[in-house]
């Protein structure tokens, strides 16, 4: 059997509740004050008026003007939904409307029903938003006939086929079990000292994403960024040879690198490991296919500047759409937000190769997570979707000195492993690639000499008369 | 119907809890006299001889009246009620053993604490005005 599902109204959380909320079921909403609860209302509310849906807002606590000028601030319009609204006027302040005479649950639960009664059978929603249902307890006597009225409040909402969001703050002080137990579903909302958080905790008759998923409130509303689950993205794509144009280095590469493989170029500062990423990316260019590269360093002026001073047409390349490079200044981004830019040049501008330059500014924007869990699974999502990654690596060593690959353990990352080198050799320094490591095929187990030049990439034959290159010092042994 | 010829005094400084005792006793067909100061409480117990019970809410009684009857406190108008042979109940925020002894001292029926349950209000109002009648 097959459940209707409708959208959130938040792109992020219908991917988290696998492709929306089921209709006809009564969804939780937990968090503290200011998680982002009602904005997610104001969503939910609008994604069904723009459905053509009758929608009801029912406020326990801020008035209607006062919700209508919020959902404007954000940019949601709630223009047409229905509004029953509960929330104190000022009379009850002014005019000293408190009392005690009798419990609350005496005097409003009556009149309270009643006018929900009234307006839901008039007007008939398909959509919901109760906001706060906690305060439905202040008018039971105990919690056995909160129960009972939530649990027959629910029944009579179902059975008028609407879906219902309602909210709750619920706390250790303020325990909401109970609403928790009889809700199908649960969604709640975090407030860390470092971010946001949305997890879905239930979600009866359907399958979701679990764990903590980042969330942002902002100017244009709620945004959430799903944490990647790559095993959950694929996308069929022929595993062929892509060339780099330069035929030294697919003679090395025995052909080029893969399609939906991930590369490591591997070297220290200035060798050019960005250059040639650039080169991939070129060839690219040529069959029609976009690349993007993310900057983690650079700004894009010194990158266009850089390439198109070694013969290769960034410019020509970004006006026709083939190449789109953007500056990521780490501490802005959080994981989940830069793999959120990542999938949408995938999914939604279908690039064909991703260069990440470089994996230490990467590693700046983890803000303390784990950057080769990140990493692993941010290459392993792009490869599903037929992704050539290029991670430039950058070591520390300049030349000789213990020959190293990577110094944050990423090399068991990538199907290629191609390393960069400078070299003294007879008193002046050149520069040198190799293959390390090609998960797919064969590759020449030679080192070639490495250059930048106004016209392009030149590499040179295969260096058999030196001795001792990953030392950094070699020598020619026919000189002898 | 049956209830119509009672009449009930109902004093609450309170306006919001003077208004839903009444809306509550008028639903019943109780004819309420509501007085929310000393000055009405003193025109409502001038008809004493209609008044079937009164209903006091002692909060903040003493403390909110006008200038002119600081000297009166409201134990006086429940020695006045009992002297005209009319039963009432006092209404207080929470028990407290003095406002009991001095309530039933001066002739109450009954001492409740608030909140009340309006279902055993009206059965115990019931029950006194059908005694007194």
């Amino acid at each position: 059997m097959t459940f209707k599902r409708i959208s959130t109204g938040v792109a992020g959380l219908d991917e988290i509740l696998s492709g929306g909320l089921i209709t006809q079921q009564a969804y939780l909403i937990r968090g503290q004050p200011g998680s982002g609860k009602t904005t997610l209302g104001f969503h939910f509310l609008n994604a069904g008026v723009s459905q053509g849906e009758i929608c009801l807002f029912i406020s326990f606590s801020e008035s209607e003007t006062r919700l209508r000028r919020n959902a404007k601030l954000i940019g949601v319009n709630i223009d047409k939904v229905e509004f029953l609204d509960f929330s104190p006027t000022e009379d009850f302040f002014t005019e000293d409307q408190s009392y005690d005479i009798f419990s609350p649950a005496e005097v409003e639960k009556a009149p309270i029903t009643q006018k929900i009664i009234d307006v839901i059978e008039q007007i008939k929603p398909q959509r919901v938003f109760l906001d706060a249902i906690t305060q439905f307890r202040f008018l039971a006597s105990d919690s056995f006939q909160f129960r009972k009225q939530i649990q027959s409040f629910l029944r009579f909402i179902i059975a008028r086929e609407i879906t219902l969001l309602l909210t709750s703050e619920g706390s250790n002080r303020n325990p909401d079990d109970d609403l928790q137990f009889m809700s199908d579903g649960v969604i709640e909302l975090e407030i860390t000292p470092e971010r946001r958080n949305i997890r879905v905790a239930k979600f009866r008759g359907s399958g979701f994403f679990g764990g903590y998923h980042e969330l942002q409130l902002t100017s244009s509303g709620m945004i959430i960024f799903p944490s990647l689950v790559p095993e959950t993205h694929q996308r069929e794509f022929k595993l062929e040879v892509i060339s780099s144009g330069i035929p030294e280095v697919d003679e090395l590469l025995h052909g080029g690198i893969e399609r939906g493989t991930t590369t490591i170029i591997s070297g220290p500062s200035g060798v050019g490991k960005s250059t040639f990423g650039m080169q991939f990316m070129k060839e690219a260019a040529g069959r029609g296919e976009r690349s993007v590269l993310y900057a983690f360093e650079e700004g894009v002026d010194t990158i266009i500047a850089r390439c198109e001073a070694v013969n290769l047409p960034a410019h020509v390349m970004i006006d026709r759409g083939t190449l789109s490079i953007v500056k990521i200044e780490p501490l802005d981004y959080t994981p989940n937000q830069f793999v959120h830019l990542v999938r949408t040049e995938v999914e939604e501008n279908n690039a064909k190769i991703v260069m990440i330059d470089s994996t230490s500014g990467y590693k700046l924007s983890m803000q303390g997570e784990d950057l080769v869990r990140q990493l692993h699974s941010l290459c392993q999502y792009l490869k599903n979707m037929g992704i050539t990654v290029i991670l430039v690596n950058e070591t520390h060593i300049v030349a000789g000195g213990e020959f190293k690959v990577t110094e944050v353990g990423l090399s068991y990352l990538a199907d290629n492993l191609i390393f960069l080198r400078y070299l003294e050799l007879d008193g002046e320094l050149r520069k040198a690639i190799g293959v390390l490591k090609k998960r797919v095929s064969n590759f020449e187990h030679t080192l070639r000499e490495f250059k930048i030049t106004k016209y392009g990439i030149k590499v040179g034959e295969p260096l058999t008369k030196l001795r001792g290159i990953l030392s950094g010092i070699p020598r020619w042994i026919d000189k002898q | 119907m049956r209830n119509e010829k009672y009449s009930l005094l109902v004093l609450s400084i309170n306006k919001r809890n003077l208004e839903l005792l009444t809306q509550v006793l008028e639903q019943s067909n109780y004819k309420v006299i509501a007085v929310g100061n000393y000055v009405e409480l003193e025109q409502g117990l001038s008809n004493s001889a209609t008044l079937d019970l009164a209903l006091i809410d002692l909060a903040g009684c003493d403390q909110a009246m006008p200038a002119s009857y600081a000297d009166r406190q409201i134990w006086s108008y429940c020695e006045q009620l009992q002297a005209a042979n009319i039963p009432f109940l006092t209404f207080t925020p929470q028990y407290n053993r003095a406002v009991e002894q001095n309530s039933l001292a001066r002739g109450a029926s009954s001492v409740l604490v608030k909140p009340l349950v309006i279902k055993n209000l009206l059965l115990l109002i019931s029950s006194l005005v059908g005694r007194s009648a």
